[in-house]
């Protein structure tokens, strides 16, 4: 082949691959249209009735709510293959309009979202990753409302992609919130509302509903030990800021559940689990929540409990600072294996006994598991530009400062904030309300979880660069961005929801989702968000930006 | 530019360091689909062996100078190229389509998909349409092991 010949073909393929590539993205692209108002009357998060282009009594003394849905863009959907279709709809804000005959159908975004459609189409089971729509569910729906099968609406039927705006719903107060407006006052009681929904699922045993289907109301199968922990761990702090009865008497069920359910023999030593190897973050997390119970003043005979995990923790601390991460009962010996989170929960446990205890032993295995979690294991050729989802080291380093300064955790903590700063969505940067979040890309709804946990950290890491003098201009970098996750937190946080969508608002009032369209609710989000708020809303690093 | 070194080096020369070339694309090709994806999809992983399997052996024949070794490069740097043709264009289609769909797309998926665009455009565009400039029109048999052409110190028509 000659250079020109070569030269040419490949001239000819970019010239064509260019213009392509502008004619897809323009026939794709939705069109501003004056569109259909899709009005319909929701009862217990199920459609009643609906109307298009009509006019819909009120019938809210009948308990139902009546929303509109008007059409405000459309455009083209490609339906094969069934992946492609998957991913052409917005999460939360796109819908499917089919017309068959003289017929048409609406799915729309409120009916996706009370279904759980988003973010269900399909699973890539290596990356735990599930994206687009639920294909399947959105044919079977049309194909109900043009009184047809499913192979007839997939051979027969136009398909159009629309996109709605919502017209006579909930107000939602905190939906508009901006960072330059939080307050303190606004982050208590965001966080002590997302207490009392964990708290209304606390049993009389002090087990918690694990997980809720929002939509529905009901409670989801699993259980999970440092996540009960954790729950409780908030819980104490908002019996402790909020004074509230019911706080109080939710903090001290679930603690004595963990305490007379799941506190056993671990050798000479005792800690929290259930089966025959345990691991170490179930303790770590069960004396953080201890500790605060007695640290609060909500049971002081809790003190003795947290003596009790913290020698348990310390015999799993190596000489090197790493935690041996389980423990076989039947053998009575530790397992040396590592996992995520444990070091880290570990560290801050012991941390967290030191400033109750006073023993100085919790304090020299806190250092040293803290100078382990920022040297050793987080040292390799490239550790400057990846970090993962870890977020309990910061808030051991803040936790030792006034008695055990390490610069270096100080210096990895705002190296890990400053790189999440970089990963984090703009304002303009996906279809959805992500100012604030994480993540790689618009086609992944971004998850709140880790929002609120790099916010817990990071209000900490901010606390510990106050206090030891760091470049202001750091130190108000953080602030801001730790403004835009409270912010999008807010924001997001049930209250009260999408009111309409939800069998029982009441139940899920304060809760917060996993992400925008996940509406099932682990005791863990509302943890992680709810203590970010108080750290926040205590924090005086924080007010002073 | 068209490479017409002499041919000295290009008969002492040149197929090894095409042949090196194609060793190393090999090496990334099978890393990147075997190593690089987390899970397993028969229109990639098929086409993903082939051009392993063309570029590897590419490589070695290349090397060891062997008769074969150019008809294989050949074949290699032609399945590679419309290959990596149709892979940047389904890429530069995705990212439209994506655009369309969503709006912007972010910045770390513009990252990722120009990351893995240079990538193709690399190993399975620039190489093998370099290769093919340098391989020339087909003939039969290994044209830099050609002894009298050598000695005569002339040199090839190539292209």
């Amino acid at each position: 082949m000659t250079f020109r010949s070569l030269a040419r073909l490949l001239g000819a393929y970019f010239a064509i691959l260019v213009v392509a590539c502008v004619v897809v993205r323009w026939w794709v692209s939705l069109r501003v249209v004056d569109g259909e108002v899709i009005t319909s009357a929701w009862k217990k998060g199920q459609i009643t009735t609906r109307l298009v282009n009509r006019k819909m009594a009120d019938a809210s003394f009948a308990g139902i709510e009546v929303v509109d849905e008007k059409v405000v863009a459309e455009g083209p959907l490609v339906t094969s293959p069934e992946a492609v279709f998957a991913m052409s709809i917005v999460s939360s804000r796109d819908g499917v309009k089919a017309t068959l005959g003289d017929k048409t159908a609406y799915v729309t975004p409120d009916e996706l979202l009370a279904r759980q459609a988003y973010d269900h189409g399909f699973t890539i089971p290596s990356l735990s990753l599930s994206l687009g729509v639920d294909v399947a569910l959105i044919e079977a729906l049309l194909a109900e409302s043009l009184e047809t099968t499913v192979p007839n609406l997939r051979a027969h039927a136009k398909f159009r992609r629309i996109r709605t705006a919502r017209a006579r719903t909930t107000p939602q107060p905190f939906g508009a919130t901006t960072p330059d407006s939080i307050t303190p006052d606004m982050l208590r009681s965001a966080a002590i509302d997302a207490a009392r929904f964990l708290a209304r699922g606390v049993a009389a045993d002090g087990r918690f509903r694990y997980l809720v289907d929002a939509p529905t109301n009901r409670s989801l199968p699993g259980y999970d030990w440092p996540r009960h922990a954790g729950a409780t761990f908030f819980l104490a702090q908002a019996a402790d800021v909020s004074h509230d009865p019911a706080l109080r008497g939710a903090a001290l069920r679930a603690a004595s559940y963990l305490r007379d359910h799941a506190t056993v023999d671990c050798g000479a030593y005792r800690c929290i689990g259930q089966d025959n190897v345990v691991d170490v973050g179930s303790s770590a997390l069960g004396l953080i929540a201890m500790n605060e119970v007695a640290r609060t003043g909500l049971d002081p005979t809790y003190r003795a409990r947290v003596e009790e995990l913290a020698s348990f923790l310390r015999s799993q601390e190596r000489a090197d600072g790493e935690f041996m991460h389980q423990y076989d009962r039947r053998a009575k010996k530790p397992i040396d294996v590592q996992f995520l989170y444990y070091s880290g929960e570990a560290t801050l446990a012991l941390a967290r006994a030191f400033a109750l205890t006073g023993d100085a032993a919790d304090k020299d295995g806190a250092s040293r598991g803290l100078a382990h979690l920022v040297g050793p294991a987080w040292s390799f050729f490239g550790d400057r530009y990846y970090f993962g989802e870890e977020h309990w080291t910061c808030q051991a380093m803040s936790e030792l400062w006034s008695t055990a300064p390490d610069a270096k955790a100080l210096s990895f903590c705002e190296r890990w904030q400053a790189y999440g700063r970089n990963m984090m969505f703009g304002p303009d940067d996906t279809p959805y309300d992500a100012d604030g979040a994480y993540g790689a890309g618009p086609v992944i709804t971004p998850r709140l979880t880790p929002v609120a946990s790099r916010c817990e950290a990071g209000v900490a890491t901010l606390d510990a660069m106050a206090r030891a003098n760091s470049d202001s201009r750091e130190q108000a970098a953080l602030a801001s961005q730790l403004r835009r996750s409270l912010a999008l937190l807010l924001r997001q946080q049930f209250r009260p929801g999408m009111t309409h969508l939800f069998a029982d608002p009441a139940a899920v009032a304060g809760a917060f989702p996993g992400s925008a369209v996940d509406w099932q609710l682990r005791i863990d989000y509302a943890q992680h968000a709810g203590s970010a708020m108080f750290r926040a809303a205590e924090s005086s690093a924080f007010a002073h930006h | 530019m068209d490479p017409k070194p002499d041919h000295d080096t290009r008969s002492a020369l040149l197929p090894r360091i095409f042949g090196s070339l194609d060793l190393v694309a090999a090496f990334v090709v099978g890393l990147a689909v075997f190593a690089g994806l987390p899970s397993r999809w028969w229109l990639v992983d098929v086409p993903g062996a082939i051009v392993t399997a063309l570029f590897a052996g590419a490589g070695v024949g290349l090397w060891m100078r062997a008769p074969w070794g150019e008809r294989v490069a050949r074949a290699a740097s032609m399945v590679a190229l419309v290959i990596g043709l149709v892979l940047v264009a389904t890429l530069a289609f995705t990212a439209s389509y994506l655009s369309g769909i969503y709006g912007p797309v972010g910045r770390g998926g513009a990252v990722i998909l120009v990351l893995v665009a240079a990538l193709a455009l690399a190993y399975l565009v620039a190489l093998p349409a370099w290769q093919l400039l340098w391989l020339g029109p087909a003939r039969h048999g290994f044209t830099r092991a050609a002894p009298p052409a050598r000695a005569a110190g002339g040199s090839e028509e190539r292209a």
